[in-house]
């Protein structure tokens, strides 16, 4: 009697149609779904999550100031109750956060699944992975001992390099010429604030426009069974889940975090070399001039972003012959010889 | 794979999980520890074992959040009498009697002066620490902060 009456009091005063609410969960989805592949897209949803929840942890003890962040950082690692745990958690959720999303992307990307009337979904979903890179970047800078202090150094540098927009995108980072006091506080803005909330709206315009275009047709599949997102797909999902938070624990557990040597501006250290996942763009940018690195980077990334009207002029020039898809697969295989090169270097 | 084994899958995935952070649990306790052990064994081989356990006291309560490490000067606390940030700890043995000092910590700064009367009040007051801390913490605590001195290559030229 007592949920009748409480679910009464929260319809009256949240009059929302329960349809509103089924509707998603009762969506039939195409029988091509129904396998382990199509289980990754609300990963990287499920990695954000437990990131802000570990970021929000942190930031009770994270001192956003340069005599006093590493020292936080150490009473996090090493003296806060249960602080190495979070940190860990945090640290391995980036990093499977970043595969979770290169997974799917390649998985939409090998299904073409951005095809018309599809296009807005994949440069959401594509700026969404730009954006991770961000709260990678920054993320890692806000450590403050010597190899994330040199990365932060060179990461700015090279933003200074790029055209027109370099230096004051510089200045905007760092607040000032140089690393000073006001680059860790920025960079931390950054990475609690101004990337969130960009993720957070970009995420709800993926989600809307899936859930408005419905999932995209499998190309060369017949079949016209479906199956319902509830149970099923939603169990599969939080299997995935499940599985990436119980490896992600077990990882932490065997390898928990640790601190390098305290920053000091003075004192550059022999091998600065940023996180793994900026490998491929570090080793490009050694190989080539500066500038030629930067310039095909930049078209690298736009061409990433209007991949779905690139593939389909390309459609149109070669029917059938799938040009596309094979300069999009060369590109994949460039970067992952690129950043096993720079890994094995 | 059915509705229902992915149920066993879900369950079984749980459970698991439950059991590691138990695991968690452990580790933390055993990490925990050692930190004490280290500890002992840095107080044993402290020359004085009372300002070890000062300055352990000091980073326990995030005193080095605000004052900076080892008292060296604190964050920004805009309009604050004290060149607008929070003042360091190096003097205190020269401003207090040590009791005064114990009494400071006690009750906290709820007002902070400031550099512009007509300006904003300063963001950052310190909290009181009645309560927190006491007793052997709090003796410890003030005879490591009356043991901070400025370093002898920042301090200004001594004037004849």
């Amino acid at each position: 009697m007592k949920a009748m009456g409480l679910q009464r009091w929260l319809s009256e005063r949240l009059p929302i149609p329960p349809h509103w609410l089924e509707k998603p969960l009762k969506e039939e989805l195409p029988v091509h779904l129904k396998t382990w592949v199509w289980a990754f897209g609300g990963t990287p949803l499920f990695f954000f999550v437990l990131q802000v929840a570990t970021g929000i942890l942190l930031t009770f003890y994270y001192v956003p100031y340069p005599p006093h962040a590493y020292e936080s950082v150490r009473q996090i690692t090493f003296g806060i109750r249960f602080g190495w745990f979070i940190r860990g958690i945090h640290q391995a959720a980036s990093q499977l956060m970043f595969v979770a999303v290169l997974l799917h992307m390649i998985r939409v990307f090998a299904t073409r699944a951005y095809r018309g009337p599809r296009e807005l979904t994949w440069v959401f979903g594509a700026s969404l992975f730009l954006l991770t890179l961000g709260f990678a970047f920054t993320g890692y800078s806000l450590v403050y001992d010597q190899l994330s202090y040199w990365a932060t150094t060179v990461g700015t540098n090279m933003i200074a390099e790029l055209p027109l927009i370099g230096k004051p995108m510089l200045y905007l980072l760092r607040g000032g010429p140089d690393v000073n006091p006001n680059t860790l506080s920025r960079l931390y803005n950054f990475h609690i604030g101004v990337i969130p909330t960009l993720f957070v709206l970009l995420v709800g315009m993926h989600i809307l426009l899936i859930r408005l275009h419905g999932v995209a047709p499998l190309e060369g599949d017949a079949r016209k069974e479906t199956y319902r997102f509830f149970p099923d797909h939603a169990l599969r999902e939080i299997a995935v889940g499940l599985v990436a938070l119980l490896a992600i624990v077990v990882y932490v557990i065997l390898h928990p975090p640790g601190l390098g040597e305290r920053a000091d501006p003075n004192l550059t250290p022999p091998h600065i070399r940023p996180e793994w996942y900026f490998f491929p763009s570090y080793r490009w940018l050694k190989m080539v001039p500066l500038q030629v690195g930067l310039w095909t980077s930049v078209a690298f990334v736009t061409s990433m972003l209007l991949w779905p009207w690139i593939d389909a002029a390309l459609e149109r020039l070669a029917p059938g012959r799938k040009l596309g898809m094979m300069i999009g697969v060369a590109g994949w295989v460039f970067t992952l010889i690129l950043l096993v090169w720079e890994a094995m270097s | 794979m059915t509705v229902t084994a992915q149920k066993y899958l879900v369950a079984s995935l749980s459970l698991a999980l439950f059991a590691a952070l138990i695991a968690v649990g452990g580790v933390d306790a055993q990490r925990r520890a050692q930190a004490a052990k280290s500890r002992q064994v840095a107080l044993a081989g402290a020359l004085n074992p009372q300002l070890e356990r000062g300055r352990i006291v000091f980073t326990k309560y995030s005193c080095n959040a605000c004052h900076g490490t080892g008292g060296s000067g604190g964050i920004k606390n805009l309009n604050a009498q004290t060149g607008g940030e929070i003042n360091g700890l190096m003097q205190v043995s020269e401003t207090y009697t040590q009791q005064e000092l114990i009494e400071r910590i006690r009750n906290g700064v709820p007002n902070v002066d400031k550099a512009d009367p007509t300006g904003p009040d300063p963001p950052l007051r310190m909290p009181a620490f009645k309560g927190l801390i006491g007793g052997q913490e709090m003796d410890d605590l003030a005879a490591y902060l009356f043991s901070l001195r400025p370093s002898e290559n920042s301090r200004p030229p001594e004037s004849w």
